[in-house]
């Protein structure tokens, strides 16, 4: 008995701390105000030609009714560098000034997502000081994997993509992207529109 | 246009405890096309009040000093420079906006001419760690008025300060009696060697006289300006109103071009104007049959970044001539049209104005796609070319760029589709 009592006191204890040190969620932006996010860095899309990404802020067509962002994408897969067809994307910074973002206190990436017809896909990318200086990022998997229905729909879904699964020194963060890869298509191009809100660190 | 800047003339140098611290042609212009939207503040972060400039770091080690700036140029000390019969004070004097008594005081009279003065207060420090600069001010009277500048401990010896424009860039509605603070992005500073800061520089390029008072001078991490968020507000962004500095709202250089015997020359007049207050450009020209004349603003740093104009769809402003059919030619020139000296013009005023230019304001508005190809993403300049032989005078004023709507933005989409 006293036995388990020990494994009972010992997982309230770990169950304690972990509440205990567990951070509130970072929210990286809303999409309420036009300009910077909540951690007053920029936002924007990035793209190579041929292909091409729009973001556009859209009041009403936020999660609950507020404002969302819609990014369209259009991924070629001939032309541009290499003939792959250039690259699309949006990204958010999440450095400040001088200064990376210290993403240790959390556990994931965290984010709603719609899509306009359902089926569209993307991955994270992830940048550390690193991938900043060199102009790319660490990449998720598909954002289905992180979904609880298994991929975009025409419905809001709430997607947590673990920190873990970058490879990056959190400590040290400095963007976060939405990447529309070739790889994500069956022959390497696609064109859609998803929507996001609510982006944020949990 | 600007004269060079005498720190030889260190006489005023006070030896003082360092301080702590789709639209139609419009026949006049509505009240609406006066009013330039204020820069966003950003929010600090909690517990962000930055650090007093005493706590900013020295030069880095081996910085070269002459002798004088390395035995009386401690930070926090003020100092000035003028020529005849321009002059200046500048000293510590009543409390300031925390209520210590550390506020530095300037004071100035700019007459009409050549001559000069301004005031500076010696930093001496490192400041490449920062983003932005704050200070507060206020005036004795409201409306006193300073271009900003910086030498770092190279140009301060060749007496050539950067300046990045009137304090009208940073406070559109100006110094008032009240304190208010003023945030400049460290980032507008392009040129000096944020390093090796030498001095903070107020130059008084207006013509008057006027007392105002500066203090706390702090320095933050973070980004405290969000120039992005009035742009998209408005919808619109404003390049120059030509009222405080030759300098445009950019920050960047404008200036008559000329090649003879063609000749065109500007300065800013208080008449005519639009609106209450400011000044409109005067561009006075005498086009020969030989050479060329004009007036150009830069949208990009001189050996710098180039200006994304991706996000514009047009290039609005107002003009008005001496005597009325003045003609001239309207250009952009991208990275490449600036590397051969040249532009692609949209064609003459008249195909914008119907009745052509005449003495009263009409506002131009000339969409982007008028100029055709252009690289957008890598803008230069804005030209006005006067192309037809005649002396005579032409007034612009509230040059601005328009920005795309979204219903812009998706219908381009579409058609890029």
């Amino acid at each position: 008995m006293s036995g388990r009592w020990g494994l009972v006191s010992a997982a309230l204890g770990a169950l304690w701390v972990g509440t205990a040190l567990a951070a509130e969620p970072l929210l990286i932006d809303d999409f309420e105000a036009a300009g910077r996010n909540r951690l007053g860095g920029k936002g924007s899309t990035y793209t190579a030609e041929p292909s091409r990404s729009l973001a556009l802020r859209r009041e009403g067509e936020g999660r609950d009714g507020s404002a969302g962002l819609l990014v369209r994408y259009d991924k070629k897969n001939t032309g541009g560098p290499y003939g792959q067809g250039g690259w699309c994307g949006y990204y958010t910074l999440l450095k400040s000034g001088r200064g990376y973002l210290d993403a240790t206190p959390y556990q994931a990436v965290v984010l709603w997502v719609k899509g306009a017809q359902g089926g569209e896909n993307f991955v994270l990318g992830l940048a550390d000081k690193h991938w900043d200086e060199v102009g790319d990022s660490v990449k998720s998997g598909p954002i289905g994997k992180y979904l609880p229905s298994g991929g975009v729909t025409t419905e809001w879904q709430k997607a947590s993509v673990p920190l873990n699964e970058f490879s990056v020194n959190v400590n040290e963060l400095a963007s976060l992207a939405v990447c529309f890869e070739g790889s994500l298509f069956p022959d390497g191009s696609g064109k859609g529109g998803v929507y996001l809100d609510d982006l944020s660190l949990e | 246009m600007r004269p060079d800047i005498r720190f030889g003339l260190l006489l005023g140098l006070l030896l003082l405890p360092a301080c702590a611290a789709g639209r139609r042609p419009a026949e006049e212009p509505p009240v609406a096309a006066t009013t330039r939207p204020a820069a966003a503040s950003l929010q600090p972060a909690a517990g962000d009040e930055g650090v007093p400039l005493a706590e900013a770091p020295p030069l880095p080690a081996g910085t070269v000093l002459f002798d004088s700036e390395a035995q009386f140029g401690g930070r926090g000390r003020v100092g000035g420079f003028a020529s005849d019969p321009s002059k200046y004070a500048v000293y510590y004097d009543q409390p300031g906006h925390t209520g210590i008594p550390d506020a530095v005081a300037f004071r100035y009279r700019k007459v009409p001419g050549p001559s000069f003065s301004g005031s500076y207060v010696i930093i001496r420090g490192d400041l490449s760690g920062y983003q932005t600069l704050t200070f507060w001010v206020k005036g004795a009277r409201g409306g006193e008025a300073f271009e900003l500048g910086m030498n770092d401990t190279v140009s301060n010896k060749r007496e050539d300060a950067v300046f990045i424009g009137s304090i009208y860039r940073y406070l559109p509605g100006g110094v008032t009696q009240a304190w208010q603070q003023v945030r400049v992005p460290l980032a507008d500073f392009y040129g000096p060697d944020l390093s090796r800061v030498y001095t903070l520089v107020f130059l008084f390029n207006e013509e008057g006289e006027g007392r105002f008072w500066v203090d706390d001078i702090r320095l933050h991490t973070e980004p405290l300006v969000d120039r992005e968020a009035p742009i998209r507000e408005a919808g619109e962004l404003w390049v120059d109103d030509f009222d405080h500095s030759d300098v445009n709202l950019l920050g960047r250089k404008a200036n008559a071009y000329k090649r003879l015997p063609s000749v065109a020359e500007f300065t800013r007049v208080a008449q005519p104007r639009i609106g209450e207050s400011g000044r409109s450009l005067k561009l006075s020209f005498d086009k020969r049959a030989a050479g060329w004349c004009g007036y150009y603003t830069l949208f990009n740093q001189i050996d710098g970044a180039y200006f994304d104009m991706s996000p514009y769809k047009a290039i609005a402003f107002w003009v008005r001539g001496g005597k009325g059919a003045e003609s001239f030619e309207i250009g952009m020139a991208d990275r490449s049209w600036l590397t051969i000296g040249d532009s692609v013009k949209a064609g003459p005023i008249e195909k914008y104005l119907p009745k052509g230019v005449t003495t009263r304001w009409q506002e131009v508005v000339i969409p982007l796609a008028d100029f055709g190809k252009l690289e957008w993403g890598q803008m230069g300049s804005f030209t006005i070319n006067l192309h037809e032989t005649g002396r005579g005078v032409v007034y612009l004023e509230n040059l601005r760029l328009i920005r795309k709507t979204d219903e812009d933005l998706l219908k381009e989409w579409e058609e890029g589709s």
